[in-house]
């Protein structure tokens, strides 16, 4: 679905500072996939994320999604469809706003008209199968819930707003390794369940092993290595 | 809750019975209208109205805000106060649309008439009545020519925020057309604003007109100096505004007004009601004609012997006389 | 009574300012300019012969467009809010000239009799007349102002009737808030407040909620400078001076007496902040004398009050009690204005 020709992002361009983000990104995503994306810090990984979020413009190049060019689309636009969840886990909720407000706003995303009741019990269920029983708390604010909780609502959120494509940029990296463990297996349900296409940065080797099918090494902007793993889930996705 | 509130509303008639109170309010702390105060209470101390004594004086300043007055304004309502003076336009306004009952004396009210504090000069029903400070821009602009005969455009320094001014400076205008000058506005409603805007504007100006603004009072040393730099004459509506590096100025103190004020004040105080007694302005018996003759040196101004004759303040070699 | 009045009103004011601060997190400085626009339309419109009641919903709604210019000029061009709210509350120093024709307008109380006249006019002369000669001004016919007597909604008769209207007027716009930021479009606001970056990922566009917020806040910013120009009299142009650190100091007074509670009691909480705030003004200026205290001192004590609570907020934030990472950009907006 989302198509990158020959992208190039430079920040400060003809400024003393200038920096290549990204060089000559060549690469597609299918729909459905699981793609997890490593590699050191200033390698471009964040910046790709903020080109599909339409959040920085290409330099130069294209960012097509279905065909499409969307170079300059806004990103409130592009967020109709894609959803995001962070590292910090106050960036994904709406801290003034009650569990069951912050549900309200995922589900109602991109002006959809969908009834909160017809949703209620769907968020229900996934916050009871995160065990953290939240579902009991609909009235709290979500700005007193801890680290996890928070990250774990963020998710909820990003299925009920269903997206066709998911980012997570280290999202688990605030998290202590049972909630960051529960986080992931959320992440896997995503994609398998719900069929979202799924990019995820990590620093954690141990999930960049375990999960995604697709693996993108990028080192000073540009891809490194692009393989695809055989988790015997999915179709095999085409090289670029 | 009411039983309360009937009980504060007699315990303040009881307080206001045992001493009676003159309330006094300024919209700003400024040298003219302290002086009008200061005026109002030795014409009442004269009259046998001590504070502290038979009367108690209760004086609040609104520190230039509108707001802060209308809360003054308020305050002294529940006072009851026998009688309540409201220096400037925003003060008297506030407290005359505080109360239809309890007589309001204003004071320094250019146009009472357009503040709507009074329908006319002269005597009105209702409980207000006041001083009008306005001052003869007529003869103010006719001096001005008659000092300086080949003088053409005039500059006015007010700033158009204040009520006072803007009347003021509709009169200079129409003493402009016709006399034929043309009139430029130097406009600012702070007092860097207004420096700005003279020192934009004066090389387009042969001489400077200044009325009772207060924002020009407060700039006046900043005003003197570029205009004497430049070479360019000052006439003023006030005589404190004259004595910072004007040439002329022609206009009341502020005490007077203060002290007619206070005429007005003790009148009520004996049992006079206020539509018995009348706006007014003050008689031309208490004008000051102010004259510079070093400034006139400076700028090498030949002063006809008429003004000088008739100056009743002359400056001359640094000391200023009394004829 | 009276101040039990004014201090509704001031409230109301507060009220506006607690949506822009508070909801939708913006530090909006064209609280001042809206005020007095506010105040100045209303009074325009009822001598021009307009009712009462639809004067101050004109002032309401053009104080609404005062904090939408804000908003748009915030987001389309990128400056920061502070510097286009204070824009925006200087260009409307000029407005509101222009919409008063002057600086000062009077609700018309009584009907002049006579056009204003000069000096000379009236005294029939100065006692310089004779110098001037051929420089002699004949007196023009002036025209006279015409109009009439309008009727108020506020009597100033301290019969309770005043205070019922304020209180109608309020309570009116308090439900309607409670339900608009109770709607979906309302919570969207509110999330926005909570985390503006964040709501762009639910594919809202932060451009209009920060318009919509500034629109609503100044709204009521008007509506309240509306009425309390008919309740004074007469509006001025320095009308609304101060008032963004006064709704400040009224929002952190109604948050130190009720805490911070529930949508409805939150947006009360403005209110009666308000009437606290104008009590405590008042009485520091009647008995504050006695302990050297000036009125001129009220604007350095308000400001204390202001970086004093909030010193003791992030205190007790220190002791792990409360989360408010809010308070330290609110800290500097506020240190911000009380300069």
């Amino acid at each position: 679905m989302v198509e990158f020709k020959n992208l190039t992002v430079t920040y400060n361009q003809g400024l003393e500072n200038q920096k290549i983000a990204l060089e000559e990104v060549n690469m597609k995503i299918l729909e459905g996939q699981f793609i997890t994306i490593v590699g050191p810090n200033g390698a471009g990984k964040s910046t790709l994320l903020k080109v599909i979020l339409g959040e920085v413009k290409p330099t130069e190049g294209l960012y097509m999604i279905d065909g499409k060019v969307m170079n300059n689309m806004k990103p409130h636009r592009l967020a109709c469809f894609i959803g995001r969840v962070y590292q910090d886990p106050n960036t994904g909720i709406f801290p003034a706003l009650t569990i069951a407000e912050n549900l309200i706003i995922a589900s109602k995303k991109g002006g959809r008209s969908m009834k909160f009741s017809k949703v209620k019990e769907e968020a229900i269920s996934l916050l009871a199968n995160l065990g953290l029983g939240l579902e009991t708390r609909l009235k709290t604010k979500a700005g007193e819930l801890s680290g996890g909780q928070k990250q774990s609502l963020a998710m909820v959120m990003a299925i009920l707003s269903r997206p066709r494509l998911l980012l997570l940029d280290e999202h688990t990296a605030a998290l202590d390794p049972v909630s960051a463990q529960k986080v992931m297996e959320l992440t896997q349900r995503i994609n398998r369940e719900y069929d979202v296409t799924i990019v995820m940065i990590t620093h954690n080797m141990e999930f960049a092993n375990a999960y995604g099918e697709r693996l993108l090494r990028l080192i000073d902007g540009r891809v490194a290595q692009d393989g695809v793993r055989d988790l015997k889930v999915r179709a095999v996705a085409a090289l670029c | 809750m009411k039983r309360v509130l009937v009980c504060v509303v007699l315990l303040l008639g009881v307080l206001g019975l045992s001493l009676q109170t003159v309330a006094i309010t300024a919209i700003v702390e400024h040298p003219a209208l302290d002086s009008v105060r200061e005026g109002i209470i030795d014409v009442l101390a004269e009259n046998g109205f001590k504070d502290g004594e038979n009367i108690k004086i209760d004086f609040q300043n609104a520190q230039g805000s509108v707001s802060t007055a209308v809360t003054i304004a308020k305050q002294f309502i529940s006072l009851n106060p026998a009688v309540m003076i409201g220096i400037a336009t925003p003060s008297a306004q506030a407290l005359v649309n505080a109360t239809k009952t309890i007589p309001v004396v204003f004071s320094a009210v250019t146009d009472p008439v357009s503040a709507n504090l009074v329908p006319s000069f002269g005597k009105n029903p209702g409980n207000v009545v006041g001083i009008s400070d306005m001052t003869p821009v007529k003869t103010q602009i006719q001096l001005l020519k008659l000092a300086i005969p080949d003088v053409k455009t005039i500059g006015v320094i007010y700033n158009s925020g204040e009520a006072n001014s803007v009347t003021i400076r509709q009169f200079a205008k129409e003493a402009c057309d016709a006399l034929g000058l043309n009139l430029i506005d130097i406009t600012g409603s702070t007092t860097v604003e207004m420096v700005a805007s003279l020192n934009a504007q004066i090389r387009d100006v042969d001489a400077i007109y200044i009325g009772t603004d207060n924002t020009a009072a407060s700039s006046m040393e900043s005003i003197s100096t570029v205009a004497l730099r430049e070479k360019v004459a000052i006439v003023a509506a006030d005589i404190d505004i004259a004595r910072t590096g004007g040439l002329i100025g022609f206009g009341f103190n502020y005490y007077q007004i203060g002290r007619s004020t206070g005429d007005l004040v003790v009148q009520i105080l004996n049992g006079v009601s206020p539509s018995e007694l009348e706006t007014k302005i003050l008689g031309q018996e208490s004008l000051i004609l102010f004259v510079n003759t070093d400034i006139a040196e400076q700028l090498a101004i030949n002063l006809p012997q008429s003004i000088l004759d008739r100056a009743d303040l002359v400056v001359e070699d640094g000391v200023e006389k009394t004829r | 009574m009276a101040i039990l009045e004014q201090g509704l009103i001031i409230g109301l004011m507060a009220l506006g300012v607690y949506i822009s601060f508070r909801i939708v997190d913006l530090p909006d400085l064209t609280t001042d300019g809206s005020f007095a626009l506010g105040a100045a339309v209303a009074v325009r419109a009822v001598v021009a012969g307009i009712p009462a009641w639809l004067a101050i919903t004109l002032a309401a709604m053009f104080g609404a467009v005062a904090g939408s210019v804000t908003g748009t000029i915030h987001r389309k061009f990128k400056v920061n809010v502070l510097l286009a709210g204070i824009l925006v509350m200087t260009m409307l120093y000029s407005v509101n000239l222009r919409v008063m024709g002057g600086p000062n307008l009077p609700v018309p109380r009584v009907v002049a009799e006579k056009s204003t006249q000069s000096f000379e006019e009236m005294s029939g002369g100065t006692g310089l007349d004779d110098l001037f000669g051929e420089l002699e001004v004949k007196t023009q016919e002036r025209a006279l102002k015409t109009g009439s007597v309008v009727k108020n909604i506020f009597n100033n008769d301290l019969d309770g009737s005043d205070l019922l209207l304020i209180i109608l007027i309020i309570s009116a716009v308090i439900i309607l808030l409670t339900t608009i930021l109770r709607s979906d479009p309302g919570m969207v606001l509110r999330a926005f407040g909570s985390n503006p970056s964040g709501i762009v990922a639910f594919g809202v566009s932060q451009d209009t909620l920060a318009v919509v917020g500034l629109t609503i806040s100044n709204f009521i910013v008007g509506l309240s400078g509306g009425l309390f120009a008919l309740y004074s009299g007469f509006s001025d142009a320095t009308i609304g001076q101060g008032m963004v650190v006064t709704g400040l100091a009224s929002v952190i007074m109604g948050e130190i007496l009720l805490g911070r509670v529930k949508l409805f009691y939150g947006l009360l909480s403005p209110i009666i902040g308000g009437v606290i705030y104008q009590t405590l003004l008042s009485l520091a200026m009647r008995y504050g004398y006695r302990i050297g205290f000036l009125a001129s001192d009220m604007k350095l004590l308000t400001a204390v009050f202001i970086i004093v609570v909030i010193g003791l907020r992030q205190i007790s934030t220190a002791n792990g009690k409360r989360k408010v990472k809010l308070e330290v950009k609110k800290l500097w907006s506020n240190s911000k204005i009380s300069q």
